[in-house]
């Protein structure tokens, strides 16, 4: 039997989760990535919160409804040639009294790249299932829960949500390009359609799963050495030394997170 | 970006100058600062003007097209001969060239882009819509309007035959009538892509360019010294 047996239920489990979560603070990254025809570099950050913890023997702790927080940043280039028609402003005459009659030449037209800056924030929900683990680390004791396999991020809302703001990203690099005027409308459709939401969540997959890939919470942390105050003179403080510490579920009334220590002397 | 300046011709840009007697004329393109510098007569191209009976209303329209290779602009062709009365349309058709400008004397015309006085057009067409305010960067009264108007952007499926209506509307040109200090009319109103054009009858040597780049730029007079 263990010297010191600590008990959580699943209200308090999800407090130490939610301390774990916060301790894990925002993680960022960046890259490029390919989306449709087109490659567009990117910076990231995101950060987990929140989800309902129900705790299952013997060492599962199920977080439902946890939330990935991202902030995603990207720019995409697009050389309009391909996209758009070619284009030439036809040949004008005009009769100049003191000149004669002039004719300017046909000027076609010649379309930029254009450089598309695009951000988007959101949450996507996830369930996934942790595992606990305890280990020492240096002089302390940790309790910590890593997720079991990778969890399926739905990125379809999301897919959609970005490609309206690519939408509205396009239109506005669009606008500043000289004749372009007649052919805007069609643009924008002809490349977020080229985009698409399988090309974006394609893009997407990579980018946001490794947040969540390996994902793991200390909810405990306890130092292996710690001392135990007198209750009063002349008594002496104690040191206590925990030798191991063991974490599980155990079911019994009430799902609870057990946590068992060996201690010295 | 769209730029309302004669003082740097692009590819939206035209100038023409007409030659009304017989004479031989040196030019030279170059960058709008370029002008400052003398240039050697052996680089310059050549506009050779015959003598003969010819009436104003029978001039005839030559071309020269400006190119860039990566250090000098190019005139195509090099040499013109032409009639007293024709004119010479200068253009580039690429829109990679760099801003220019055309300078040139013979003993009795001397013509500038950057500066136009008589008998000279500058012709631009607008790439973006908006109320554009036109001025002379070189100090002179003479001053104007244009407002430009976006066409409507076509549905997709209509958008062949949106494109057919806008180039017939697009071969109309806005003319613009300088004399002195006088512009006829002082205000009009195109569309994106319709061509404007300046005809200078007679001026001190008139810039036409967007009023905005004349507060941002401090670029001389045609008579000042660069340096003192």
């Amino acid at each position: 039997m263990a010297d010191i047996t600590v008990a959580a239920d699943e209200t308090a489990a999800t407090r130490l989760v939610a301390r774990g979560q916060s301790m894990l603070g925002t993680q960022s990254t960046s890259g490029s990535g390919s989306f449709g025809p087109f490659t567009a570099s990117y910076s990231e950050s995101a950060s987990i919160s929140g989800g309902t913890v129900d705790l299952i023997a013997p060492d599962i702790i199920r977080i439902a409804n946890c939330a990935l927080n991202y902030s995603l940043g990207f720019t995409f280039s697009i050389d309009l040639n391909q996209i758009l028609p070619s284009f030439c402003l036809p040949q004008v005459c005009v009769n100049i009294p003191f000149i004669g009659r002039v004719c300017t030449p046909r000027i076609c037209i010649s379309w930029p790249t254009i450089s598309v800056p695009v951000s988007h924030s959101g949450t996507i929900l996830f369930t996934s299932d942790f595992t606990l683990n305890f280990r020492l680390s240096g002089s302390d004791w940790i309790v910590e829960i890593i997720i079991v396999g990778v969890p399926s991020l739905q990125l379809g809302p999301v897919a959609v949500a970005i490609l309206a703001a690519i939408g509205l990203a396009l239109a506005a690099a669009l606008l500043v390009v000289p004749f372009i005027g007649l052919f805007l409308a069609a643009a924008v459709l002809t490349i977020t359609g080229l985009i698409g939401i399988a090309g974006l969540t394609g893009f997407l997959g990579p980018i946001l799963t490794p947040f969540v890939s390996g994902l793991t919470f200390e909810i405990y942390r306890q130092p292996r050495l710690f001392v135990v105050i007198p209750a009063a003179p002349p008594d002496a403080a104690v040191d206590i030394v925990i030798d191991s510490l063991k974490a599980s579920v155990v079911s019994s009334d009430e799902d609870e997170l057990v946590l068992e220590a060996d201690i010295s002397p | 970006m769209d730029t309302l300046d004669s003082r740097s011709l692009r590819y939206t840009d035209c100038f023409v100058q007409k030659f009304s007697g017989p004479d031989t004329a040196y030019y030279w393109i170059t960058g709008p600062v370029g002008k400052l510098i003398s240039v050697e007569r052996e680089q310059a191209f050549v506009i050779r003007v015959k003598a003969g009976a010819k009436s104003k209303a029978e001039g005839q329209q030559h071309n020269v097209t400006v190119k860039y290779d990566g250090r000098n602009f190019v005139a195509d062709p090099p040499e013109l001969e032409i009639s007293h009365g024709d004119f010479v349309l200068w253009n580039t058709p690429d829109s990679s060239t760099p801003g220019f400008v055309v300078i040139g004397e013979g003993e009795k015309v001397s013509f500038d882009s950057s500066a136009l006085t008589a008998e000279a057009v500058y012709t631009h067409a607008f790439g973006l819509p908006g109320e554009y305010q036109w001025v002379d960067a070189n100090r002179g009264s003479v001053r104007g309007i244009v407002q430009v108007i976006a066409p409507e952007s076509a549905r997709t499926e209509d958008l062949k035959g949106q494109q057919k209506r806008l180039l017939e509307a697009l071969k109309k040109p806005v003319v613009i009538l300088v004399r002195d200090d006088t512009a006829t009319p002082t205000e009009v109103k195109a569309m994106v892509g319709q061509t404007i054009v300046w005809a200078v009858e007679r001026s001190s040597g008139l810039a036409v360019t967007d009023a905005r780049l004349v507060k941002e730029t401090c670029m001389p007079a045609p008579n000042e010294a660069v340096l003192a």
